[in-house]
């Protein structure tokens, strides 16, 4: 404004200029001066400057009020950004869609004279492994609803092509092909759907929350960490395979966490139907299993965190049995109790990273429902009647059973800017006191990590696997042969 | 007269240019683009901001890397602590992340990738403009971003971080010279 003014009142100066000395001539003043032709000179030119100036002054003004105008708006655009993103985070409604996919190969080494040879396959192979989908939602304030689905190649039982299914398994085949509505005579095989995990949390509090749904069970730092991306390992180590907790759980969780000075507390507490398949359904018992983890940890400089998790439960198998004329009795077939404790140990400092877990397991039959012994070292949930191993070792019962295992991986990131390679090695010690597959497990896995991304890794690994036997009697399922494998996997999050 | 005349036009020029040059440095300095560049001087604070109704003035590191990891979501009042981020890779978060979280880019880019594969949820929103986060925690006192300090305006308050105030020259939030 101040610059529109100024340019209106120079114009003004200039315009009345010329006007005047034009007027000059027609009344002259008797004692006025005759002009010389210099002076008219140095005036014209004076004149055209201040034009030129003038005109300058114009442009300049026009263009500062373009970028004002340009400047105004864009601050006017920022504020109802600003107030429109504020809107949208105010509501909290978010509907949230991801997930991470996996590929492997893999090749073993297996003596040919040891039952796990005819079980493991040696022929190299791909491995579809996880295509898992997440989907996040937070109906309102405080809440959150959380389900996980993984995506199987693999049809409901097994394949037709490829009949293999764990020892003392009976194959449950399914005729999973059907035609493509969309083209004749192309047909398709489908697979199956697992779910991971489905709940619905609540809280307002955050030392004190509610979850209830199927739940991953809070314990060390293999089944927390859950997915391929997040695993150092490519693939799964005899400590988890052998779910010594049970990986999921339904029922409900109460958890929260708060500081002491730098150290940030999480605590949890689960009830559930306890472990097992058939838990997942419906929970066969009267008894509810408890469980419950506490940890301690702080990030910064020096990243840690230390865990105890503990879990206690009793497992069922019931049939019915129709008793006539008119009445069905529940029967149990398999019972026993269980109890199992955790710890955990995780650093990472500077480059280094460590992560310890150690585990171990108790069960207890009951004498009257105690089922047929199993040459299996983990426990799988097939109904007595139908484990047909087990039918093969007539008058046999299963152990209690006492078992711990212990793993430790040890990596180091190297020191290349912008290349996050990171070799490590792990060890793995398992004890299963079950007199049956086998006594104990050494497993030795190094390798080498490459996070590509935040969400891309790729890993690439060798696993040496020896079956100390500690009887000196022939163990039936591994003998005491070594077993190698190579695996290579990559591992997307999207 | 006319040299009169002749000098204040000159005079009003060159006052009108330099007016005209002002305000388009103001001008580009307000602009609401883009502006991660601005924390990459060396050694310009970076100021955490809440609203003004926010009850909390000051803060500790950890603390921060608390609530800026997510692994304190809750004001002291219940409320959830709604972080909005600058972008991956802009300066400011860059500079933000190794003082604060004495993370790399690509160690916090896993770190959320981690987190969210756990089942602990998503990254909080990120944006690229330090008008934008202004704008949006001025509005709401759930908010907590972080801007260079130069950027932050009265609509909201700077914490006082460790004890120390942005202005103060052992601030500890500031780009590292790597």
């Amino acid at each position: 404004m101040r610059t529109a003014a100024r340019l209106a009142g120079l114009w003004l100066a200039l315009a009345g200029l010329p006007a005047a000395r034009a007027q000059a001539p027609a009344g002259p003043p008797a004692s006025a001066p005759p002009a010389s032709s210099a002076v008219k000179g140095a005036e014209a030119g004076t004149l055209e400057q201040l034009e030129r100036e003038v005109r300058a002054l114009r442009e300049r003004q026009r263009a500062d009020d373009r970028r004002r105008d340009e400047s105004e708006q864009r601050l006017a655009l920022a504020e109802e950004t600003a107030a429109s993103l504020s809107d949208q985070l105010e509501a909290q409604r978010t509907f949230a869609i991801y997930g991470f996919f996996d590929v492997s190969f893999q090749k073993w080494w297996v003596p040919e004279n040891v039952l796990a040879g005819d079980l493991l396959d040696q022929e190299p192979s791909f491995i579809f492994g996880n295509l898992n989908l997440y989907f996040d939602f937070k109906p309102l304030q405080d809440w959150r609803m959380l389900a996980e689905v993984r995506f199987l190649l693999n049809p409901v039982g097994d394949t037709r092509a490829y009949e293999v299914a764990r020892l003392g398994e009976r194959y449950r085949q399914v005729d999973v092909t059907t035609n493509d509505a969309g083209s004749f005579g192309e047909s398709f095989d489908y697979g199956s759907i697992e779910i991971e995990r489905a709940w619905l949390s609540w809280g307002r509090l955050e030392w004190l929350q509610l979850t209830v749904g199927l739940l991953l069970t809070p314990y060390g730092i293999w089944n927390i960490d859950h997915g391929s991306p997040t695993r150092i390992l490519a693939t799964a180590p005899p400590v988890y395979v052998l779910q010594l907790f049970p990986e999921r759980q339904l029922g409900l969780e109460l958890h929260g966490s708060t500081f002491v000075h730098d150290v940030r507390l999480e605590y949890a507490l689960t009830l559930s139907n306890g472990r097992g398949d058939a838990s997942n359904l419906k929970d066969p018992d009267w008894n509810k299993a408890l469980g419950g983890r506490v940890v301690a940890g702080s990030t910064g400089d020096w990243t840690w965190q230390a865990g105890l998790s503990w879990y206690w439960g009793d497992y069922s198998e019931i049939k019915r049995v129709f008793v006539p004329p008119r009445d069905i009795v529940k029967e149990t077939t398999v019972r026993y109790r269980e109890a199992a404790v955790g710890a955990d140990f995780s650093l990472e400092v500077g480059p280094f990273g460590l992560q310890t877990e150690v585990l171990a397991n108790w069960r207890k039959y009951d004498d009257d429902h105690r089922p047929p012994w199993v040459p299996r070292g983990s426990e799988s949930f097939i109904p007595a009647d139908q484990d047909v191993l087990a039918q093969a070792f007539p008058g046999q019962f299963r152990p209690d059973l006492g078992s711990w295992a212990a793993i430790a991986i040890l990596s180091y990131e190297l020191p290349l800017r912008h290349l996050r390679l990171r070799p490590f090695v792990s060890a793995t010690w398992l004890d299963i006191d079950d007199n049956i597959s086998f006594d104990n497990l050494i497993d030795l896995t190094y390798g080498l990590n490459w996070r590509v991304s935040g969400a891309v890794v790729v890993k690439v690994a060798q696993e040496w696997v020896h079956w100390p036997n500690k009887r000196g009697e022939p163990i039936l399922l591994f003998g005491s042969e070594d077993v190698h494998r190579f695996s290579t996997q990559i591992a997307v999050a999207f | 007269m006319t040299h009169a005349m002749t000098h204040w036009a000159r005079l009003s020029s060159a006052r009108s240019a330099r007016w005209t040059s002002l305000a388009l440095t103001l001008a580009l300095a307000t602009l609401a683009g883009p502006r991660g560049a601005a924390a990459s001087g060396e050694g310009e604070a970076i100021a955490v901001i809440v609203h003004p109704d926010n009850p909390l003035t000051r803060v500790s590191l950890t603390e921060l890397r608390a609530i800026l990891l997510r692994q304190k979501d809750r004001w002291p009042n219940g409320a959830p602590i709604r972080i909005l981020n600058w972008e991956a890779n802009s300066p400011t978060r860059v500079a933000f992340d190794q003082a604060v979280l004495r993370m790399s880019p690509e160690r916090v880019a896993a770190y959320w990738v981690d987190r969210r594969i756990r089942g602990l949820g998503t990254p909080p929103r990120s944006v690229s403009s330090a008008q934008l986060i202004e704008g949006v925690v001025a509005r709401n006192t759930e908010f907590i971003s972080y801007v260079p300090a130069r950027e932050a305006g009265p609509r909201v308050k700077a914490l006082i971080v460790g004890g120390l105030r942005p202005g103060d020259p052992l601030y500890p939030i500031r780009p590292t010279s790597e």
